[in-house]
């Protein structure tokens, strides 16, 4: 009996343990996630805005770190539709939204890779639709989005969304469209058939367009939508780059 | 998951370096406009009050002559841009001070209220990005209302108006929200700013420099097309073409007129140099 006692202690301090799954396994084993997730895919507003009223039901009967976290994701996914169709109004509620979720689950969690991501991810969001948003927000989204590479060097998304800052940033500032490139690349190292390798061919392909490397962007882009020929967004990238459009 | 950015929207405005960047723009907006702007002017009633106030190191010397005519802005300005662009924190909370010393001694001094105000913008930008909203919505809101105060105090002063006119616009190009009531009643200040600022130095604009000019002209291009004039805006553009030939800033605004619609116009400053 006392091996038994100590085997399951011992279980119970492996488990402890154990690093919290990733989060697209999470979204995975999720059918509602999931759902969520083909809804940004097709920029289906209405079904997130029930996605995302489930889960602030779900925040009111327990304000835990993993419904606040579902929130955040929910409304950068929100953000991804508000983009296809056009609707700034929509993407800086969704993004405000967004911060205040990803902040509360970082409360909850500081050590989470994923909050301190979704939380600059969302801030980076926010920046461009509220007056001096850059000036407000820009040095703490840059700041966020390195502590969750920090706190999780596996943490593809995470480096996407860091890309996205070099990308935009003026050189003159140390901007940089070829550390943008590197770390998309990594990105895509890191998980190749992720959902943020996806992601990452998306933006790779914007980066080598905007280098004139167009044959690049055009492999890139194809490989986004390989890897998810629903999603609007590389549908979307995918044209624009075909008609010769910087993105 | 799709990282944060527009797909069609401004999209250089995501990074606190950025952020910096704009913010340097307002600075070098606010340096040469207004020392191009005050080349005009009469010296400063500051002078007499500038003996005895505690003055940055490299100024005391002209500052502390019997009969100097120092303007305001060349007492605090190095000290000022120290801060905002090399993070020489020790050189902006002296530059505070010394602000902060000669209102006391003189309340209505515009100028003052005006590089006041634009610090405690600054403040704000520092306490946003340490997530500190409510410090940050406090320091906004007091910077704010210390720059209307200096230009109400001294409403016929290009110096006070560009002062005003700079930064706000600098900050606007960092994030803009047309339809955000406050954003649009802030761009439409600058823009007032601007076009007295030009209105007023009509009879010397073509002997200023050219990088005054142009950046003068594109503040105006750029307030323009965030209030979605898209009139007002080319019609700046067809005058820096017109005035600026041959020059970079001709390159760019006539890029830019190609361009239909216009959509809001980020310039960058030319020729800048940041030491």
């Amino acid at each position: 009996m006392r091996t038994s006692f100590f085997a399951i202690l011992g279980l119970f301090a492996l488990l402890s343990a154990a690093p919290q799954p990733a989060l697209s396994q999470c979204i995975t084993a999720d059918p509602s996630l999931a759902r969520a997730r083909a809804a940004r895919d097709s920029d289906d507003i209405s079904a997130l805005q029930t996605a995302i009223q489930d889960a602030q039901a779900k925040i009111s009967a327990s304000a835990s770190y993993e419904n606040y976290l579902r929130l955040a994701l929910l409304e950068d996914w929100m953000c991804e539709a508000a983009h296809g169709h056009d609707d700034s109004k929509l993407l800086k509620k969704a993004s405000q939204a967004g911060v205040d979720a990803a902040e509360k689950a970082a409360a909850l969690k500081p050590d989470s890779s994923d909050a301190h991501w979704l939380t600059g991810d969302l801030l980076g969001e926010l920046i461009p639709n509220v007056f001096g948003g850059g000036f407000r927000y820009g040095a703490r989204s840059s700041r966020e989005l390195d502590q969750a590479i920090q706190l999780d060097p596996r943490n593809a998304n995470a480096f996407v969304s860091r890309a996205t800052s070099y990308f935009f940033t003026p050189a003159m500032f140390g901007g940089s469209k070829e550390k943008a490139a590197e770390m998309l690349q990594k990105a895509i190292a890191l998980d190749p058939s992720s959902d943020a390798a996806d992601t990452a061919h998306i933006w790779l392909a914007q980066v080598y367009q905007s280098q004139g490397k167009h044959d690049d962007a055009v492999r890139e882009s194809a490989e986004a939508l390989r890897l998810n020929p629903q999603r609007r967004y590389a549908q979307y990238i995918s044209q624009q780059i075909a008609s010769g459009k910087k993105p | 998951m799709r990282p944060s950015s527009p797909r069609n929207l401004m999209n250089s405005t995501r990074t606190g370096r950025t952020a910096v960047f704009f913010c340097a723009i307002a600075g070098c907006f606010a340096a040469v406009v207004i020392g191009s702007a005050l080349a005009a002017r009469q010296p400063s009633v500051f002078a007499a009050q500038s003996q005895s106030a505690s003055v940055p190191a490299q100024q005391s010397q002209s500052a502390t002559s019997p009969n100097s005519a120092v303007r305001f802005d060349m007492l605090v300005r190095d000290d000022f841009f120290a801060g905002l662009f090399h993070g020489d924190k020790a050189r902006f909370a002296r530059a505070l001070k010394f602000t902060e010393d000669a209102l006391a001694k003189d309340p209505k001094n515009g100028d003052a209220w005006v590089w006041f105000g634009s610090a405690h913008l600054q403040l704000s930008g520092e306490a946003y990005s340490a997530g500190d909203s409510a410090k940050g919505k406090e320091l906004w809101d007091r910077g704010l209302a210390e720059m209307d105060k200096g230009v109400a105090l001294n409403p016929d002063d290009v110096g006070v108006h560009i002062g005003r006119g700079a930064p706000l616009l600098g900050i606007a190009s960092s994030g803009y929200d047309p339809n955000d009531a406050e954003s649009r009643a802030l761009v439409t200040k600058a823009v007032a700013d601007y076009e007295f600022a030009l209105a007023k130095q009509a009879p010397v604009f073509k002997t200023l420099g050219r990088h005054a000019r142009g950046e003068l002209l594109f503040g105006l291009v750029s307030g323009y097309s965030m209030l979605g004039n898209d009139a007002k805006a080319r019609e700046y553009l067809r005058r820096i073409v017109t005035e600026l030939p041959k020059s970079p800033y001709a390159t760019e605004a006539d890029s830019l007129l190609a361009k239909n619609p216009l959509g809001i116009v980020q310039h960058q400053c030319i020729g800048c140099h940041v030491d």
